[in-house]
């Protein structure tokens, strides 16, 4: 196990500029915020202006960094003898550890903002709750999606060659034509179910955070298995 | 001490065999060449034996375990691979001070003294290192792990003549202090041949011979004097590389020295000499 940590310290370390330049950019973009908020209110509680929503930006980055978390670290562990199976512990570690932390900070910075700005972040948004630990939960879970979704679409990559590349690339446009196909012919059914079948594992039927928790845990479990499919005889390529 | 262990070892490449049921066992403690020409199996059997890739039939095991993602094992085995796999971005420095993570016998010290003698700049990056200072790095690497097993492949690609010699003394000297297992692939054979205790060859995927130096040499010497007395010596011998120079000649003959015939040579006035590696290993491989 120690040997796990010790992939994970690696990988960790290997994240900790990009947080640190991803908060800073997101500090900057606060205090763009305040300064539009000083200039352009008149302070009176009827305002329209309101701002909110840079969790976004945080999934998106957890996403990206799962995609950039594997070639490099792979083969650096590669020549460090470190056998798959703990390279990928020592990875689903670390992803999880970062999302922790992100989910803790953007929590926080959630608060902190809406002490000083009319500020909502996203789970304000989506279920109209202000409750810090549910926040903390939902955003932890939807982050380890983000982050293992774009680990394992990395993996699939690294591992097709290239005729298997170019299918893959094709299924997501495929599907789509066929579903605007299927939804044509069935009078807008399937984006109705879809839509429906959305609301429901996200939980906003009766707005309840922890239903997309377990939704994002239940996928999240998916995916990750899938990644230790591809990564248990894993080549090394250039 | 890590026996490695190599039983009926196949790995396809699609139609193509790379290694074809190669069995072999590689003592501890022991200084080993693996020889063989171009596209052979060295590379592939290498990259088995560390867990790199995985076999199509065989198995190994190094001492009594099975290699395969086996981390108890692997941690005891420092592989340089001909290929960069380090980070780009990461300093000399740094990686010293991860690979102590992962080998915790690591030597930051001697590997930083071999940086000076070598004079290989530990801030600077591994992408701006040149081809013969990131062979000299891996080297360092491997030199410094300490692990029981040294397997290097191709360590001396793009070393000039100087760095070359600095090397096989090092390593050398490594091994006179602390005995390992260390394996060696190269094609530089002349140069390796006084460093290597055994050899083994490896012909279109199969293994043709594993032999200890001493004995490979032992099976073949070099034969020289006139031509027309050599020629006559010669009779009924198989024999390889016949070098001319004026009307002198010098031929290899494969026969073990303890059957060379004294009494004929002193009569013709011929001279015996002993074997190259070299020479019997491309009358071996050809």
């Amino acid at each position: 196990m120690e040997h796990t940590f010790k992939v994970s310290k690696y990988i960790f370390q290997d994240f900790k500029k990009a947080l640190i330049i991803y908060y800073g950019i997101i500090i900057g973009i606060f205090m763009l915020m305040l300064f539009s908020y000083m200039r352009f209110s008149s302070g009176q509680s009827g305002d329209d202006i309101r701002f909110g929503g840079f969790g976004v930006s945080t999934v998106i980055f957890m996403f990206v960094s799962g995609l950039n978390c594997f070639k490099v670290n792979f083969k650096f562990m590669q020549a460090n003898n470190i056998s798959r199976k703990r390279f990928y512990r020592g990875t689903i570690i670390a992803l999880i550890s970062v999302a922790a932390l992100m989910a803790f900070v953007d929590v926080v910075l959630n608060n902190v903002f809406n002490q000083i700005i009319p500020y909502e972040g996203v789970f304000e948004q989506l279920y109209r709750n202000g409750n810090y630990f549910a926040d903390f939960v939902w955003s932890f879970a939807l982050m380890v999606l983000a982050v293992s979704t774009g680990m394992f679409i990395t993996l699939l990559y690294y591992k097709c060659n290239k005729l298997m590349k170019v299918m893959i690339s094709f299924i997501p446009v495929v599907l789509f034509i066929l579903l605007a196909l299927f939804n044509n012919l069935t009078k807008g059914a399937v984006a109705y179910g879809v839509v429906n079948f959305f609301t429901a594992v996200l939980g906003f039927e009766n707005y309840n955070p922890y239903i997309a928790v377990f939704s994002f845990f239940i996928a999240s479990a998916g995916v990750l298995a899938l990644s230790y499919g591809l990564i248990r005889r894993m080549p090394i390529k250039d | 001490m890590s026996k490695i262990e190599i039983k009926s070892i196949t790995k396809d490449y699609g139609d193509t065999k790379a290694l074809d049921n190669v069995s072999l066992t590689i003592e501890p403690n022991k200084i080993y060449g693996l020889l063989g020409r171009n596209g052979a199996g060295k590379t592939t059997l290498l990259n088995l034996i560390t867990n790199k890739i995985f076999p199509t039939e065989g198995s190994i095991k190094i001492a009594g375990e099975p290699v395969l993602e086996n981390d108890k094992v692997l941690k005891n085995i420092f592989y340089m691979m001909e290929r960069n796999l380090y980070p780009e971005a990461l300093k000399v420095k740094e990686i010293f001070k991860w690979t102590k993570e992962y080998y915790l016998l690591f030597d930051i010290e001697y590997a930083n003294k071999l940086s000076d003698r070598f004079g290989l700049d530990i801030n600077k990056k591994i992408r701006s290192l040149s081809t013969g200072y990131a062979s000299i790095f891996k080297a360092i690497v491997a030199l410094a792990s300490n692990a029981d097993i040294l397997i290097y492949d191709e360590p001396v690609l793009g070393l000039d003549a100087n760095h070359r010699n600095m090397f096989y003394k090092e390593l050398l000297a490594n091994y006179s202090e602390k005995p390992k297992t260390i394996i060696i692939s190269t094609h530089l054979i002349e140069e390796v041949e006084t460093v290597l205790e055994e050899v083994i060859i490896i012909k279109e995927g199969k293994l043709i011979e594993k032999k200890p130096v001493e004995d490979l040499l032992a099976s073949a010497y070099v034969i020289s004097g006139e031509a027309s007395k050599v020629d006559e010596y010669l009779k009924d011998k198989t024999y390889i590389e016949e070098e001319h120079m004026g009307k002198y000649k010098s031929a290899t003959v494969i026969e073990n020295i303890q059957y060379k015939n004294e009494t004929l040579a002193r009569k013709l006035n011929l001279d015996f000499a002993k074997v190259e590696l070299q020479k019997l290993f491309i009358s071996l491989t050809n």
